[in-house]
Formats: structure tokens, C-alpha cells, sequence
């Protein structure tokens, strides 16, 4: 955890990216370990190992990434979501859907990507097919961010967003504390 | 006041009731450390699955040793197991720094995560006295988690006195508010809002004459309650009316892990109950 997101002020209505990084390090990922490591219990009472090396196990991901800096693991085996096959059909879907998102990805889809590449963990052994990922993600990325732009006119209460993700709800979320905003500024 | 809820490691080990349900194993080096109480038995079935024949073999004495009122609880845990202490606090810290409004204090998680968080730090004291065994990974791996509940529990006190303090006036004049208060927070917000008005006296009102004097109107927030925020419908909630401006009836339909975009006060008592979650 890093020293700034400890001290952060706390604005209502508004999560700084960090802070949404930080609740995707709950999510699962799968790694190879090197050693024997003891299983544990967490808070959130679930249990997991006891890990064995070569025998591929699930831990959270702030777990794997402790692991993988400290050389624990061989290394953090990508969620299949992160395939470049399937990001390509994601993409495809985001370009033939105009009003939806594709629902290949998972709510926390970007914060994940951004924590593996930070952490130098490797997306893909090939590294072709690690450019590619990259590629894909920021055009999934862009394509989103238009989408939104368009959908930040037109949409109204009631809307379904489902398949969005946390980083384009932070950008919405902005968004239109910004519009109302400048609303409330001018009508009063 | 935040600082009196949240035990801090070495003074944990003053409270040396719980000290004789820890078992630590010195035999070998990859020692095994059980924990006997009602919060952890849940664990016990799904390590079952992977337990190791030889070292493991005392823990599972150890854990069938449990009396039945344990095992009752136990299976009771299963059905909840989704939603643990740990995981409602991290999404009430969510909820209350999305929704406009106080929403009500999590008593029970709070106070059992601290508990779980309690019996922690007696443990690591006793390791730590004991000095009989190397810090595994294990040790490192549960004191993060540790932290992150701290943090988490940290975040969402902290975000409720934000919103207590900025909306201070609002919530002690209405008792729907009061009631969402846990004790701390009452005597806080009293105790603020008696500050902000010997403030104001001071500076500003005692040299104003008492016909032109509309304290109240100036501290009295008004709340966005129509503002609109991101949610996951937990379950299906059937149709809700989302008409704007009276202009039209439209309804739509809550489907389950749905991610909608819509008005809070449209959706504020499910937020209370517990079937729509903010994003």
C-alpha cells in the first residue's frame, strides 16, 4: 500500500485512480510457485494453498505481486480475459456495438492490466504477442472513451452500463460532477 | 476519535483472554498455528480439501476436537461465507463515499472485524515472544492483510466523519440521521457542531444585531440527492420508476449484477437493504 494513498483526503463522490488500483488487487490470478509456501487464511475467510512449486494456485492479486517482486513465484499466469485472442474479439465487439460494451471483460479489466504491466510482469512469453496485447488494450481503451463521450450527452437515469468498467465509471463519475458543476454555477 | 477505535499492535497485548485458543506447533520448521474460534472454523472445511497428510494431521484433530455449537456456526458461515466482515466494510466504504447522503453505521462488521483484527495482533505479540520460529511467508501474507482491513476500516470511518462534518447541521435535525450515528459519531457531531457555533459567535454573529441573525439557513446543506450514480443490482429487484420530471412514467427493469446508471434517491432504501451495491 502506498504511503500517499494512506493519506489521502477523502473527497466525496471521487476515487483517485490509485484508489481503484487498489480495490482490483482483490481480484484472483493464478500463480507458479517457486517454493513451498505455507497455505493461509484471510480476513475476508477465505483460504488458500498450501502451494507447492511447479502446482499452479489462485492467490489475490496484491498477494502474487508481493510474491512475484520478492521472487516467490515463477510468474503471475495473465487471466484468459487477457489472451490476445480474446481481446481482439473484445475489440470487435466494441466497434460493432456501437451502444453496448463487450462483455468479454471483467469490471476491473483495466486496474488489473495496469498492476501486471507496473509490476513488469510479463503479459505474454512471446514478445510479439506482448506488444500486441498492449496494442489491443489501448485501442479497447480509446474506443471505450469515445463511447463515452457520446453516451455522457445521452445518457439519463435508468440507463443499463453493464460490461463497463471501474476506470470508465472514475471518467463518468467526473464527468458529471464537472457538468452539474458548471449547471448549478450558472442556473443559480 | 478515530484513533480510540483501532487497537493499536502492542497495547493488544494487555488483553490476555484469548491467549490459551492459540495453538502454535514448534515441532518442525513449517510449524502450524490454529486458531479456535468461531470466525476461523469456517476455513477449516475448505482447507480440508488441501491439507497435507503428514503435517497437517494435528490440525485436523485439532479442528474435529471442535465442540457442536462451533460446527453449528460454522455452517452457518458457509451461507454467508460471500459476504464476510472484511468485504462488507471495503463496499460500505464504497457506498458511503458514492452516496450524497449518511447511510447507516456499519456496527456489527466493524466491531467483528476489529475483533478478528484483535486476536491478530495477540497472536503476532505471542510469536513475536516466543521467538521460537522464523517469520514464513506466511506471517508476511497475514500482517498485509491486517493492514488492509486497517486501512479499509480506516477509510470508511474516516469518510463518515467527512460527510458528518460537512453535513453536521443537516444530520443532527433530522432523527432518520441520528439514528444512522453510531455512539462516537453522536458525541463527534454534537461536539462539532457546538465548536462551529461558538466559531461563528465569536467571529461573526456577536457583532450583528440579533434581528439580522439567520444562523441555521447558513449551515443547513442542501443535499444532491438526485444525483446520479453508478450501481450493481445484487438481485433481481423487479421494475422501478425512473420518470424525470413527472414529464414521463418510464420504468425499467433491475436485473441481477446489472450495472446501471441511475438517480440515488430513485434507489436509496435498496442501498439500505443491501440489494444494489455503488460502484
Amino acid at each position: 500500500m502506498s504511503e500517499s494513498l494512506q493519506r489521502q483526503k477523502i473527497i466525496l463522490n471521487h476515487f483517485p485512480d490509485d484508489e481503484i488500483e487498489f480495490f482490483a488487487t482483490d481480484e484472483l490470478v493464478t500463480v507458479e510457485p517457486l517454493e513451498i509456501i505455507e497455505g493461509f487464511d484471510l480476513l475476508n475467510k477465505r483460504s488458500y494453498g498450501p502451494f507447492r512449486p511447479g502446482k499452479r494456485d489462485q492467490v489475490p492479486l496484491w498477494v502474487a505481486l508481493k510474491w512475484f517482486q520478492r521472487r516467490k513465484v515463477k510468474k503471475i499466469i495473465v487471466p484468459t480475459w487477457m489472451s490476445p485472442e480474446n481481446l481482439e474479439l473484445a475489440l470487435l465487439d466494441e466497434r460493432t456495438e456501437p451502444e453496448k460494451f463487450t462483455s468479454r471483460l471483467p469490471l476491473h479489466w483495466h486496474q488489473v492490466y495496469k498492476l501486471l504491466r507496473e509490476s513488469e510482469v510479463k503479459l505474454h512469453d512471446d514478445e510479439k504477442t506482448e506488444e500486441k496485447i498492449k496494442t489491443l488494450v489501448s485501442e479497447i481503451l480509446a474506443n471505450r472513451k469515445e463511447k463515452m463521450k457520446a453516451e455522457v450527452v445521452s445518457l439519463k437515469p435508468g440507463h443499463m452500463i453493464s460490461n463497463i468498467g471501474l476506470t470508465e465509471i472514475n471518467i463518468f463519475r467526473e464527468a458529471f460532477a464537472h457538468v452539474y458543476k458548471v449547471f448549478d454555477a450558472r442556473i443559480e | 476519535m478515530t484513533t480510540q477505535e483501532f487497537p493499536s499492535t502492542t497495547s493488544a497485548s494487555d488483553n490476555n483472554d484469548n491467549i490459551n485458543d492459540i495453538n502454535v506447533n514448534h515441532n518442525n520448521d513449517s510449524s502450524t498455528t490454529t486458531y479456535h474460534n468461531a470466525d476461523s472454523t469456517v476455513e477449516y472445511n475448505n482447507s480440508l480439501s488441501g491439507l497435507d497428510k503428514e503435517d497437517d494431521a494435528e490440525q485436523i484433530i485439532n479442528l474435529l476436537d471442535n465442540d457442536n455449537e462451533e460446527n453449528e456456526i460454522f455452517l452457518m458461515d458457509i451461507e454467508n461465507v460471500v459476504t464476510s466482515h472484511y468485504d462488507n466494510i471495503k463496499q460500505g466504504y464504497i457506498n458511503e463515499r458514492c452516496a450524497p447522503d449518511l447511510l447507516p453505521y456499519l456496527k456489527n462488521d466493524v466491531e467483528q472485524l476489529l475483533s478478528s483484527l484483535k486476536q491478530l495482533n495477540i497472536r503476532e505479540t505471542q510469536i513475536r515472544q516466543t521467538r521460537m520460529r522464523r517469520v514464513t511467508e506466511k506471517d508476511l501474507v497475514e500482517l498485509m492483510d491486517k493492514e488492509r482491513a486497517y486501512h479499509y476500516l480506516r477509510c470508511y470511518l474516516r469518510t463518515r466523519l467527512t460527510k458528518i462534518e460537512s453535513q453536521c447541521a443537516l444530520i443532527l435535525k433530522r432523527n432518520e440521521y441520528v439514528d444512522r450515528l453510531s455512539d462516537a459519531e453522536k458525541i463527534f457531531a454534537l461536539d462539532y457542531m457546538n465548536m462551529i457555533n461558538k466559531h461563528f459567535d465569536d467571529l461573526v454573529w456577536k457583532n450583528i444585531p440579533v434581528e439580522l441573525r439567520e444562523k441555521e439557513s447558513d449551515l443547513l446543506v442542501s443535499l444532491d440527492l438526485s444525483r446520479i450514480i453508478f450501481c450493481r443490482v445484487k438481485e433481481d429487484l423487479g421494475e422501478l420508476s425512473v420518470s424525470d420530471n413527472n414529464s414521463s412514467q418510464d420504468t425499467i427493469k433491475l436485473e441481477k449484477d446489472g450495472i446501471y446508471a441511475l438517480r440515488y434517491e430513485t434507489i436509496s432504501s435498496y442501498l439500505i437493504d443491501g440489494s444494489i451495491e455503488l460502484l
